[in-house]
């Protein structure tokens, strides 16, 4: 019999869920450390959203206050999250740890020859126009894009090298 | 890198399970090991070794390809 311990720490019951490899870029495991990790990044998600969403409704009112928060939001919200996925991490056995760094590697690099090439088209067709009231929005919103991208390849290696190895 | 890793569990009437307990390991951890999709980290080889009383070549071997990578 697995022991509660070991499977506390097995973060493989069976093979990985579609659904939480898309949304979250983990096993699926439901695990306390990944159930706890996919919580906290909820709510991190929602604080992020919540306070654009709230800017844009007021037009970032008291400015320069909103707008400032806005623009460090960004890696706050990014700190937040990588101690918190450092915490999920730890609690992987080798295998999965394994699995999870070489998506990663695979992504950085992916992602980032995708994104200067976006970058360098959408200062062609000069996409997006960023309203001129809010230009140092413009930067937050530009790290989210690249979080969103990153975070999309993430999840087509994580899928790609665990149906190498499970 | 090859192994026998089935067969010395046989021997030893052990699940992949109870395997991967002992180690503090997931059994698909285990599972990937057996079927040779997955080389462990040399601490991880060692315990395996340590559970069924052997050294370590006795339980993993290199494969022939291995040197031509």
């Amino acid at each position: 019999m697995i022991s509660q311990a070991a499977r506390k720490y097995s973060n493989q019951e069976g093979p990985p869920r579609l659904i939480t490899l898309l949304l979250w870029g983990t096993f699926g495991s439901r695990t306390p450390a990944e159930r706890r990790f996919i919580i906290r990044s909820v709510i991190g998600i929602v604080v992020a959203l919540g306070w654009t969403m709230i800017g844009f409704v007021t037009r970032f009112r008291p400015v320069p206050i909103m707008i400032d928060v806005e623009v460090l939001l960004p890696g706050l919200i990014l700190t937040y999250w990588a101690w918190e996925w450092r915490k999920y991490v730890l609690t992987l056995d080798e295998l999965s740890r394994h699995i999870l760094f070489e998506a990663a590697a695979w992504s950085s690099v992916t992602a980032s020859v995708i994104a200067f090439w976006l970058a360098g088209v959408a200062v062609i067709v000069r996409w997006p126009h960023y309203p001129k009231l809010f230009p140092k929005v413009a930067v937050s919103i530009s790290l989210y894009l690249f979080v969103g991208l990153w975070a999309t390849i993430h999840d087509f290696y994580l899928r790609r090298v665990s149906r190498r190895y499970l | 890198m090859k192994n026998e890793l089935r067969v010395l569990r046989a021997k030893h009437d052990m699940t992949q399970a109870e395997l991967a307990d002992r180690l503090g390991v997931s059994r698909q951890t285990i599972n990937a090991i057996e079927t040779e999709k997955y080389d462990p980290s040399l601490p991880l080889a060692f315990r395996i070794a340590e559970v069924f009383g052997l050294t370590i070549e006795a339980t993993f071997f290199p494969d022939k390809e291995d040197g031509h990578r």
